[in-house]
């Protein structure tokens, strides 16, 4: 079979204007839309884009198909397909997008675990269901593309990747940092109306993040 | 040329690299870790998830998990190091949780009971797991590394290690903006990970395990150890093209009824819980190259006798819970996913078993520079038990981080030799636009093609030799090279650089492979099909004089003393 795809071009250097370009794949069924990209990269053009694992776990191949976050690597071929950089994020080159603010957007928040000195031994603790569903988070940034309002270069303006990342620090049994007035602070009252995030790998981001965290629900 | 100067730089930005980078910033060491990918996406990130731990269960000991590593790895690791890692592998769990990663817990919140598994090959219960697997572990690394304050250089290509006689820095290349900068240290650490990239697409381990540090060790001098030792999964996708290699399970998945039936029909093996990875991973590529393969060019894997007894039917069940069948259901569908169905499968490279030859300390044999994790060998041996590379990973990683931190701390910081610097920066600088005739992918896509067809899991002499001389006139095509032009994001400039280092690591890995004259562990050879006690209790070690390649034979200390 063939599959007509179009695939976003920019080169920042070459002084072309960016746009679409047109490729014709040859693909089995079964084939992934990462595997159309592989071979236009082997036998067409060197298309710059990120991947992996080739199985949703590393996050990097997050791309736009069809005005739609997906993950290349477990999104099935099809004729007519659109692919294009995810929109929230500074275009790099071609498929590939700056994550750098996404990330930088928490630094702030110390969005890190502290303890005083390194454990020793695994402590006991009560880990909870919506930690376990959180950390299932791959970090593709997929889930920016779906929210209304987020900006990169608003720093007032969080979004579900934040929301998430601080979710999961809220319910770990040791972090002692409110992550509840942190996440107040990136605008997450603007959610309560809104709830139309979601993830590409089935993280509850409304259930497990922007609830509990705008309703400030009791740590662990 | 831009020049930056550290105590302490790490390459790679997986498991090892920021258990290390956290470790040498919490010893007082000013620490830059470089990764050629955003930090956390390697292939902790990817593992299905098993740690081991060690006196878990009430009648195991550090002794007892010493004996299984030795039995598995055949008596070929290094004793000590072996022994430091039964002895301290609860201290890598406890690193793993200092990051802010949590394992699975019982009721109670203790690490006991049926959270704890058994994997092939492990006498005791000693594995534990998370929820969400490694994505939840490598989900952790980012803001770790951020937390120990360690300057990220992410999308960053170490290509180069700078110095003669000592290791002095790195020359790197930043993919997002094509800047060449050499950064100076008084130690730098590998961690980098394995070479199971050389075998694509039959590996389940990410891209970026172009074995770059076992190279890069090499041209600095520093020893090899225990290269032949690449170790293949059994279990793995044959098809659609994009999924093959993808990881599907392991012996002590298959449940007490599982058996492995070849094309013809034939059953060729039952009872594989207990079996190493590479027993029932070498039996199917045997049958493969017996030309007795499906027309998907694998072996089935039949679970479904499992569902005829109480106890195949719990394992089947277990399998679902923790997750381990969902890639069978993605790929193969519903019906394999309910084990109704037999799954088509072949061998995956999965683990460099060998590598960059370590003390405790992690320091290789050139001064300055320390390796962990999978890019390091000499824990396991020939073969591996599942669970004991994550493990390692962070206890290592931690270690390697800790010595080096001292070591650069006390001695006055390196100025590395600028003719050095911009010799090499030359060299790369010239890739972008390369007008010639070879692009890079090409290149790549021939390497690992020798490497699977000659060098995989099942090896002859004729075929090791074949392989040197392919690598030899892949290397010279990479002098004439096709690169587009652009600083930005060039893929093609990684690539060449990353070819340039996978040669090297290739041609290690099949001279050891035609020097080891036995079969063992992830190693087989046809013409040598039998494993050799007598002649073989020795280690393979390589190293480079010059732009030769060296190998020695070392023999390891008897079996009967290390009991």
């Amino acid at each position: 079979m063939k599959a007509s795809i179009k695939v976003w071009r920019y080169d920042p250097e070459s002084g072309r204007k960016p746009g679409l370009m047109p490729f014709e794949v040859a693909y089995q069924e079964g084939d992934t839309v990462l595997q159309a990209l592989l071979n236009i990269y082997e036998h067409q053009e060197p298309v710059s884009f990120r991947y992996g694992c080739r199985f949703k776990k590393c996050g990097l191949c997050a791309i736009e198909v069809n005005g739609k976050p997906r993950l290349a690597c477990r999104t099935p071929l099809r004729d007519g397909m659109t692919l294009r950089p995810l929109r929230t994020l500074p275009n790099i080159s071609d498929l590939v997008v700056d994550r750098d603010p996404a990330f930088n957007a928490l630094l702030p928040f110390k969005p890190w675990l502290a303890l005083e000195k390194p454990l020793d031994k695994l402590p006991r603790l009560k880990d909870s269901p919506e930690h376990q569903a959180l950390m299932k988070c791959n970090e593709c940034l997929g889930c920016l593309s779906t929210c209304p309002t987020y900006r990169h270069d608003n720093p007032a303006l969080g979004g579900p990747f934040h929301f998430v990342k601080l979710a999961q620090l809220h319910y770990h049994p040791l972090d002692r940092t409110d992550r509840v007035a942190q996440a107040r602070s990136l605008s997450i009252e603007r959610c309560r109306t809104c709830l139309k995030c979601r993830c590409l790998v089935g993280v509850p981001i409304v259930k497990a993040a922007i609830k509990p965290l705008l309703e400030g629900a009791p740590r662990p | 040329m831009e020049i930056k100067s550290y105590d302490v730089i790490v390459i790679g930005g997986s498991g090892a690299g920021i258990a290390a980078a956290a470790s040498a910033a919490r010893a007082g060491a000013r620490v830059a870790v470089l990764s050629k990918e955003p930090i956390g996406c390697g292939n902790t990130r990817i593992a299905f998830g098993g740690f081991s731990g060690v006196e878990m269960t009430p009648d195991d000991s550090s002794e007892k998990l010493f004996q299984d590593i030795v039995a598995c790895g055949q008596g070929l690791g290094n004793a000590s190091l072996t022994r430091d890692f039964a002895r301290e592998a609860k201290q890598g769990l406890a690193v793993v949780e200092t990051m802010g990663h949590i394992f699975r817990r019982d009721d109670e919140g203790d690490v006991k009971g049926t959270v704890i598994g058994q994997a092939g090959g492990h006498r005791f219960h000693r594995n534990i797991s998370s929820p969400a697997n490694g994505v939840a572990v490598g989900g952790v690394l980012h803001n770790a590394a951020l937390g120990a304050g360690v300057d990220i250089l992410e999308e960053v290509l170490a290509f180069h290690l700078l110095g003669r006689d000592r290791v002095q820095g790195v020359m790197a290349l930043s993919l997002r903006d094509g800047r060449l900068t050499a950064l100076t240290a008084g130690a730098v650490i590998l961690a980098t990970g394995g070479a199971g990239w050389l075998y694509y697409p039959h590996t389940d381990c990410v891209r970026p395990s172009t074995g770059d540090g076992f190279a890069l060790a090499l041209a600095a001098g520093a020893e090899l150890m225990g290269m032949e030792f690449m170790q293949f999964l059994p279990f793995a996708v044959t098809h659609p093209a994009s999924f093959v290699g993808i990881f599907l399970g392991e012996p002590s998945s298959t449940g007490p009824e599982g058996r492995l039936v070849n094309g013809k029909g034939e059953v060729v093996m039952t009872n594989m819980m207990p079996k190493t990875r590479s027993q029932v991973a070498s039996a199917i590529a045997l049958e493969i190259s017996r030309g007795n393969s499906t027309e998907h060019g694998g072996i089935l894997l039949d679970l479904s006798p499992n569902l005829k007894t109480p106890e195949g039917r719990k394992k089947v069940e277990d399998l679902k819970n923790v997750g381990l069948l969902e890639q069978a259901r993605g790929i193969y569908g519903e019906a394999a996913y309910n084990c109704e169905e037999p799954w088509d499968v072949a061998p995956t490279a999965h683990f460099s078993t060998g590598g960059v030859r370590i003390d405790g300390e992690c320091r290789s044999t050139v001064p300055g520079l320390y390796a962990a994790g999978e890019v390091a060998g000499g824990v396991h041996g020939a073969d591996r038990l599942g669970g004991t590379a994550l493990t390692e990973v962070f206890l290592f990683g931690w270690k390697a981080g800790k010595a080096a931190a001292a070591e650069a701390l006390s001695m006055t910081p390196p100025q590395a030799n600028s003719g050095e610097q911009e010799e090499q920066a030359r060299q790369a600088a010239a890739l972008f636009g390369r007008k010639g005739k070879n692009r890079p992918i090409s290149l790549v896509r021939r390497l690992q093609k020798v490497m699977w067809d000659k060098v995989g899991a099942v090896r002859t002499e004729e075929g090791l030799r074949q392989a040197l001389a392919d690598i030899d006139v892949i290397q010279d095509d990479s002098r004439d090279l096709n690169i587009r032009p652009g600083h930005v994001f060039n893929p093609e400039v990684a690539e060449a650089l990353e070819l340039d280092l996978m040669l090297g690591t290739a041609r290690t890995m099949a001279l050891s492979a035609l020097e080891r004259r036995e079969s063992r562990g992830g190693h087989i050879r046809l013409d040598h099909p039998d494993r050799n006690d007598s002649e073989w209790l020795k280690n393979v070690i390589v190293w480079k004089e010059g732009d030769a390649l060296r190998l020695r034979l070392e023999k390891v200390q008897a079996l009967e003393d290390l009991s």
